[in-house]
Order: C-alpha cells, then structure tokens, then sequence
C-alpha cells in the first residue's frame, strides 16, 4: 500500500512538473486515497460445518469502491487481484466516504455483471458504508474489512462480509472461463441472499425453498443461521453458476427434479448436475463439494468428486451423477482415483478449455438430449488423440465408449428394482430408440423400474421417459401418436414431448381409457415439422410421479407404439 | 408438477417454440400442453442422506393448539451407522415438539413421525436434521418446515433507503 500511494504520489508530481517557469513545483491539486478490502471467509470443513474459528481475511477481488459525497459518487474505481483499491486527485480538506458495492461490473470484453442483493429488501444491493472522513492535505490509506458477524456463538453482529463471500466464487470462475475464452461476454446475475431465505416453499418473505438458479431471477440463496446458509459453501454456489453457464452458454434439456447421487436418473438431470457439481470442483480447485447447514452452522455433508477406496457409487453408468461428475472432473484434472476394488487411471489431463468448448460448442447445438454422450463425442472429435483416455474414463464408470452423441452402443442400464435386470433388458437395452417416418415402432416402454426407492421416486428418474429418434426428409404437416399396447396396469396416459434440438412442444392431453380398452389410451398431435432429427420423448404421465402419490400413483411397465406418419 | 397445475405454462411452451407452435395440437388437446420446462425447480445436490416429509393436521395446515403430525423420512446408505434424528425450533417458545418417534427402518429408509403442537400464529420453523457417518464420513441432512398458520403476517420487505439507489448499508470496519 505504502508502494501504491507512493505511485501516486509521483505521478501527480510528475503530472505538476511540464512548465518549467519556476524551479518550485506547484503544489498538488489533490490526495490519493488507496486501500485494500477484505473480507471474512469462514472454511468449510466436511464432516464438521463452518469452522469460525479458522476466519481468514480474503481480498475482495474485482468490487466496486466508490468515493461518495453525501449522496453524489465522486469517483468509482475496482479493486484489483488481491483487494486493493486507489483514488488518484482527490481534492484536499473535503468530507468523503468510501463505499464498497457487492458488485463485480467489467465493461468491454470480456465483460460481467454481477450483483448480490436483498430479495426481502426490494432488491436493494448490499455495500460496504464507510464513515464519513476528511481527506486533509497528505495521501490516505483506508483499508476496509466486512465482517461475518459471527461473535463466537452465534451471529449476533451484521453479516457483512456474506454478499463478498459470494461474489468471491463468481470471481473464481470467471477467471476459470477466461482461460477457455478471454473475451466472453457474461450475461447479467444477480445473486439473491438474505438472512430470511430459509429452505421452505411458501408464499412468505424469504421462503425461497432451496438454493437453486432460475433463469428469469438469478441464484437464489438460502442465508438462514441455523437452519441453511450457503454464504460460505462456495461448492454450493459454484454449483448454481454451473447451471448459469448451461443457460447462458450452452443448453440444458434438463427436467429438473429430486435428485441425490446414487440415484439412477434421466440422463439429462444426471449430466446437468454432474456439470454443476464438477464445475465447482474445477472453479475452486477442490474435489470435495460440502454443504453446511443446522444449529451453529455445525454440521454438513459431503462427497468427493475424486472416486476414493472407501465410497462405493452403487449405480455408476450415463445415468449416473456421481458417475458424470466424477468423470468430468477427471477429464479436467490429473490424478488416480481409487474406487473400490479398482484403479481407474487417469492419466488425461484436458484441462478446461477443451471441456468449455464442448460445451458450448456440441452441447448446445446437438439434435440429441443434452447428456454425456454429445458432450464426449464432442471432446473425442476435437481431440481424436486423446481418444482411447477418454475411453478408459467412461469405461471405468461403466459408460461404453462413446462413439455418437446418442449413445450407440451402451451396454449398462442399470440396476432395476423389483424385475430383474434381464427381464427389464427386454424392454429397455438402447437408451434411444430409431423410428422411420411412415413406420410403427412397437413397444416402447415407459418403466417404473428405477423409480421404487422412497422416499423419492418422480419425474426423473431412469426410463420412466423414453427416446426416440427420428428424421424428417420431407417438411410439412406430421402426426405423431403413441397408443397402449395390452397389457396394462391401469388406465395408462401416454404423453409426448418433441424435442428438435433447444425447441420443444409437449403435447400432454388427458386420456380416456380402461385396462380393457389399452388401444384408447392414446396421445397424437400434428405439428409443422421442418426436415431434420428429431428426438421424441415418450412417457406413461403417472410412472413420473413419485411412487406414493396418494392419487396418481406410479402404473408401472406401459409400452406404446410409436408412430409419425405425413399425411 | 401435475397436469393440473401446469397449463399455465402453455404460454411459455410457446414462445419458447415459435417454430413449432405454429403447429400447436388439436384445439381440443390445446389446454392440456404443457411444456417440459428446465431449470424452474432446480435444487442443489443432496448428499448421501437425503430426507422428505409430510406434515399432517386436521386442518391440513399447521393451526394454533392443532397437533400436528409430522412424517419424516430419511434414505441413507444401508451401511450408515449412527443415523440419528434432532429436532430444532426456531421459535422454541411458540411449538411444543414430542420427540420423534421411529416407526420403521428398512434397508436404508428411516421413517419417523413427530407431533407439534403450534402455540402461536407464527410458530417460525422446525428444523429436523438427520446425521450419520457414512464411508466413515459425519455426513448430515436437514429439512426445514414451516409452521407458521395462514393467518401468520408475511414479513413486509422494507422500503428503499434515502436515495436515488436502494442501497444496503453494511457497517464494515476501517483501518489506516
């Protein structure tokens, strides 16, 4: 500091010493007023929660300082890598302040704009306010600090340092993009934290139901003391601005939903996810994601993104998030993990650029599901010599190498409850089905074979959708229609969702059907179609729901035949 | 999501898909397109416990002096050990709270039930938290609900400081 202002010193006297008509330089028409901020970052520790007593000071790292006036912004400058701030002509003997927005603004390229505000507070953007002091005659040195509030048992002193702990995580990954893309242009986030955003849906103030991203608002932040903060789970934030990155960069043909790590899902949440929580992983150079919550923010869970000899994913496959963020991350980093009773050498080390490009690139303009599979082949293609590392990769958590964005050729579906594998392998054994316009494809079934553990089970799990490819040569008019096929369950209601790549329509009407009469289970609309590949999604709507849904409960095994058909 | 409640979302499906709505469905099949929207219900990870509940009264929401039932359940890895249940009141003087009672664990599915009673309007939230260690892991999961009646008052958001901008004034501390 004592360097910075020492810096301004002489540029302002070298700035006074162009005349020449006196050999008496004139005297400086300002002071410089430099500074660094910081803020409190409380360590997560896995196992335990937020460590207050290991607190260390971090630099607040691209915010806005603003020299204030009453109500009037003198000037505004952005603190650099380690925290530093500095004014430069500042006039003498006058009242300032310094403020500090929790605000992270770059214009040109690249550029971002990211803010932390109050969703109970109308939005109000959170600072730092300083006090009100006279500049004098001679360079200042102010160096602020937000504190985490918390006093040694509880947090009885504003949180201030919270908003800084967020935009923190932005500023890592920012820096992480930038080293795949230097001149990206960030869409505008704002982060929506408040002490009163508990972990409950409802219509109150502050019942914001979870940290989650929703494109229309921002992420969404629980700040709750006792109950959920995630102020300083910076996996938790790195996770949200993951899916911020899907939305913003590339695409996601995720349906959202419960999901937890060994569960067997759609392959749209499980790859979603994986992308979150590996993102974080890389962001913050650590594999080990924590979530922090309850009394005194003392207690957590936990998972490591590197496989270890004493975690046992029950479920590893396509399916799989554990599985896809494992292997994402090891697609990014070095090392060998060590699962049990194997040794998955990972010795490919991509880095993120190519993992970015993939992203952006294949992921989003792909006809198939966003998934794993466009994702891999995407980095196959880019990098043909890195192939068969990338093949051990997906083969040590039981994804077969990748050959198209469809997965063509899988040969791991899982392990079903309540059939057995082979008897669900009949029905379910390629995770897309092809159909040619002007055919049938008989027997595609919807399956609440994966869906049986509670006390989830729902709209996401493995196979209760089905995929089914198809290209139109011809554009115009189609008409699309699954109808039931005996036996079934219970009255079943076929639903379609048609997906031509980020464009999708569903058409989900009511049908009117009996055990007796599976042919008038039927769902059929027409839609203009323009030449190109197709994915139709194919679902019995009740094998979404969650098994003890007390009115529509899970029917179980529903085949339909498929058709498309131009008139 | 129900179709019941999404036809709301009709709209959105299509603008979403200017292409393809212009061959929207038959008129009679119009009402019950729904989209399959992304991201609105996006939750972060759940870790190796993961917990849901129901609560139910017979009211059907929480009511002051109403006990209530509370049905909790908790998946964990069926090599869990030392799973455990807590409960915490964020008003503790406004809820009574039995201690919960464990009515089945079946490989890996704990279920409980718990009995509040509200005291007040605003009875805040109940905070149950399941812990376990597992892979040799403390490992921990939390539910919050609320118990607060219909006719608890919102919190009102404040108003906008003084100002051209609604700024949040956090005191911080300065040193030379």
């Amino acid at each position: 500091m004592v360097r910075l202002l020492a810096v301004i010193s002489l540029l302002m006297l070298l700035a006074g010493c162009g005349g020449g008509e006196s050999s008496a330089a004139p005297a400086p028409s300002g002071i410089g007023i430099g500074g660094r901020v910081t803020f409190d970052r409380v360590p997560v520790v896995a196992g335990e929660g937020l460590a207050y007593d290991e607190t260390t000071p971090q630099p607040a790292r691209g915010v806005t300082v603003e020299l204030v006036q009453g109500t009037t912004v003198l000037a505004s400058t952005t603190t650099d890598a380690a925290g530093n701030y500095a004014f430069g002509n500042v006039a003498m003997n006058t009242d300032v302040a310094l403020r500090v927005r929790a605000e992270m603004l770059r214009v040109g390229t690249p550029s971002w704009d990211f803010k932390v505000v109050d969703n109970v507070n109308n939005e109000a953007l959170y600072t730092l306010a300083g006090a009100v002091f006279n500049t004098g005659t001679s360079d200042v040195t102010r160096n602020l600090h937000a504190e985490s509030g918390w006093t040694g048992a509880a947090y009885t002193a504003p949180r201030s340092a919270a908003p800084f702990a967020i935009l923190d995580v932005a500023y890592d990954a920012v820096q992480l993009i930038l080293t795949a893309a230097s001149d990206t242009a960030f869409p505008a986030l704002e982060f929506h934290w408040s002490t009163a955003n508990v972990p409950v849906a409802g219509p109150g103030a502050g019942e914001i139901g979870s940290t989650r991203f929703r494109p229309s608002v921002g992420i969404l932040l629980v700040g709750a003391a006792d109950q959920d903060t995630d102020e300083y789970d910076r996996h938790v934030i790195a996770h949200e601005l993951g899916h911020y990155l899907e939305h913003s960069f590339s695409r996601s043909d995720s349906i959202a939903g419960p999901h937890a790590l060994s569960h067997q899902l759609d392959m749209r949440v499980a790859f979603g996810e994986a992308w979150g929580s590996a993102f974080a992983a890389m962001a913050l150079g650590d594999s080990i994601y924590v979530d922090t919550h309850s009394a005194g923010q003392a207690l957590a869970f936990s998972f490591d993104l590197e496989q270890t000899p004493n975690r046992n994913n029950p479920n590893p496959g396509w399916f799989s998030e554990e599985s896809l963020q494992s292997l994402l991350f090891d697609l990014y980093d070095n090392g060998r993990d060590v699962p049990p009773g194997t040794f998955v050498v990972d010795d490919l080390e991509l880095g993120f650029a190519p993992l970015w490009e993939a992203f952006v690139g294949e992921l989003r303009t792909t006809h198939a599901l966003t998934s794993v599979f466009p994702f891999v082949h995407a980095l196959k293609s880019a990098h043909p010599a890195e192939a068969p590392l990338i093949d051990s990769l997906t083969t040590s958590q039981r994804i077969a190498a990748v050959t198209d964005e469809y997965g063509t050729g899988q040969n791991n579906f899982g392990n079903p409850a309540g059939r057995t594998p082979e008897e669900v392998f009949l029905d379910f054994n390629t995770v897309y089905d092809t159909l040619t316009v002007g055919a049938t494809l008989e027997n595609v079934c919807s399956l609440d074979d994966y869906n049986t553990i509670p006390p989830f089970g729902g709209e996401n799990k493995l196979a209760s959708r089905r995929f089914v490819r198809f290209t139109v040569a011809n554009p115009g008019v189609h008409t699309i229609t699954a109808r039931a096929r005996a036996p079934i369950n219970a009255a079943a209601d076929p639903d379609l969702v048609l997906h031509f790549g980020a464009e999708k329509i569903a058409s989900e009407g009511e049908s009117a059907c009996s055990v007796s009469t599976p042919e008038s289970c039927v769902e059929t609309f027409s839609p203009t179609l323009e030449a190109g590949d197709y994915v139709l999604e194919v679902y019995e709507w009740t094998n979404t729901n969650p098994i003890d849904d007390p009115v529509y409960p899970p029917i179980g095994r529903t085949c339909f035949d498929v058709t498309v058909t131009r008139p | 999501m129900t179709k019941r409640t999404s036809r709301s979302l009709l709209v959105a499906a299509l603008l979403a898909c200017p292409l393809l709505a212009s061959a929207a469905p038959r008129l009679e099949e119009r009402d019950a397109v729904r989209a399959a929207v992304p991201f609105e219900l996006r939750a972060k990870p759940t870790g190796p416990i993961a917990i849901d509940y129901r609560l139910a009264g017979l009211a059907g929401e929480p009511a002051v002096g109403v006990p209530q039932t509370l049905h909790v359940r908790a998946r964990v890895a069926p090599d869990a050990r030392d799973v455990r249940i807590e409960v915490d009141a964020s008003v503790p003087a406004a809820v009574l709270v039995a201690p919960p009672t464990l009515e089945a664990s079946d490989a890996g599915t704990y279920r409980w039930t718990i009995t509040v009673v509200p005291l007040a309007a605003d009875a805040g939230y109940l905070h149950v938290i399941v812990s376990a260690h597992v892979d040799g892991v403390a490992q921990a999961d939390a539910v919050t609900v609320s118990l607060r009646s219909a006719a608890a008052p919102a919190a009102a958001p404040r108003g906008p400081d003084a100002g051209e901008e609604n700024l949040i004034a956090l005191p911080v501390r300065e040193s030379p």
